[in-house]
């Protein structure tokens, strides 16, 4: 593989595939490993991938299984750690304009149940299509739809719950059935 | 369609308009033009949704670890693909330990009979090594070697105890098990620590010494420690730059 074209794919997903492991991982030393195990394994075996406008897709993946397998090697507890993780790590801000600020997304999605997270962080980083979500995550496109549209609903809820309790206000329509009065 | 139908659909479009040529969406979006509360939720879910992408694109990850990442390369070694570590980031100095993956998972690996401990380090090194694992975590690593039947380090040259963790690898050979820890230390240096699972006397006829007084020994561009501990035997590599004294004493100084 050329330097160049290595170079390139860091420049390109480095960002978003660190956000992607931070959703998953909680906190920020278990993200940047994953990050770096994830263009480690490129390194290794991305020669092999003969369609090279399937990286991105190829990346994402890998990280993803990446995740699985070192959840099982994971001792401590990491509950709560978002916004930790935050603080050390990631170079944070407002987002402009918006009444939702980056750490209280980031533990929303933290707290996710665990098969809305992954294909929610990646409708969030707008990178992916919903079919290009559903090859990432090894999951029909039906269930790519149901997940993604339960767990915005179960995001939305955590926001605004979150909102109410720090005395913000997010301009949110209730979710049908429930009363956010 | 009736609008749940529409609904799921259109959860699933994005809001930056990636999504817009999609024929998916098609239906379901000349359904919400002309059903106001279909048209009104749609527009609440883009907003939010753009609120919280915008949240997620604040985030950057440490830009230590994407230069870290930056400075691999991919090597071709015959069949196999190496990439290599920097030694030296800040200095901008480039010298390269090439990678081999995989290995563990192939067999045991072939060493040479009679080779002394230093040799075997400096070929695993050269020609058969490659990070299994990278994590700044320590913890983590050794839970990785033991996972794989590694050795495990049991107590550390001091100057070794301050510096980072960046990755492992553990290998089965003719030589028996082996495995490896890289360091990193503030000015950028890698070292790499050798852990043999076989007994010192079955691997070197050498009597070896024990910490914290190792053997200093030079192969090629190599300058290493050996030594013994808890019946194990131990290699510490470094890479000696052109015309700079190898200075691997310094590890084993409290």
């Amino acid at each position: 593989m050329e330097p160049s074209t290595f170079q390139q794919l860091i420049d390109t997903w480095y960002n978003p595939l660190y956000r992607f492991a931070l959703s998953l991982a909680r906190n920020g030393d278990d993200a940047l490993d994953l990050t770096q195990q994830t263009f480690a394994r490129w390194a290794e075996k991305g020669h092999t991938l003969r369609d090279k406008d399937r990286a991105k897709s190829w990346l994402f993946m890998v990280l993803y299984r990446e995740f699985l397998d070192s959840r099982r090697l994971r001792q401590r507890e990491v509950l709560g750690e978002a916004e930790a993780a935050l603080d050390k790590h990631a170079a944070a801000k407002p987002a402009a304009g918006s009444g939702i600020d980056v750490a209280s997304v980031v533990s929303a999605l933290g707290s996710l149940d665990e098969t809305f997270r992954a294909p929610v962080t990646l409708f969030y980083l707008e990178s992916h299509s919903y079919k290009e979500i559903a090859e990432i995550l090894d999951i029909p496109i039906g269930t790519v739809m149901s997940r993604i549209a339960r767990g915005k609903e179960q995001l939305r809820t955590k926001l605004q719950l979150a909102a109410a309790d720090s005395g913000k206000v997010i301009p949110m329509r209730p979710v049908k059935g429930e009363s956010h009065g | 369609m009736d609008n749940s139908k529409a609904k799921l659909i259109l959860s699933v479009y994005r809001a930056n308009g990636l999504d817009a040529q999609d024929p998916m969406f098609s239906e379901a979006l000349k359904q919400a033009e002309s059903d106001p509360e279909l048209r009104a939720w749609l527009g609440d879910q883009r907003a939010t949704d753009a609120q919280i992408a915008a949240a997620l694109a604040g985030i950057s990850g440490p830009a230590e670890g994407k230069a870290m990442i930056a400075t691999t390369r991919v090597a071709p070694r015959g069949r196999r693909l190496a990439w290599a570590w920097p030694l030296a980031l800040a200095a901008s100095v480039a010298i390269f330990f090439a990678v081999r993956s995989g290995l563990q998972n192939r067999g045991s690996l072939a060493l040479p009979e009679n080779a002394t401990l230093a040799e075997l380090a400096t070929n695993l090194s050269e020609h058969h090594a490659s990070i299994g694992l990278m994590s700044k975590d320590y913890s983590k690593l050794r839970t990785w070697i033991a996972e794989k039947g590694g050795p495990l380090p049991e107590h550390l040259p001091p100057a070794l105890e301050k510096m980072a963790v960046l990755g492992c690898e553990t290998w089965k050979t003719s030589r028996g098990k082996v495995s490896l820890v890289c360091f990193v230390g503030d000015d950028m240096k890698m070292v790499h620590l050798y852990v043999f699972d076989q007994t010192p006397a079955a691997l070197d006829g050498a009597k070896l010494p024990e910490l914290p007084q190792p053997r200093f020994e030079r192969s090629g561009n190599w300058a290493l420690a050996v030594w013994k501990d808890a019946g194990r035997a131990y290699v510490l590599g470094m890479p000696v730059e052109p015309g700079q004294p190898p200075n691997i004493e310094k590890f084993f100084r409290a």
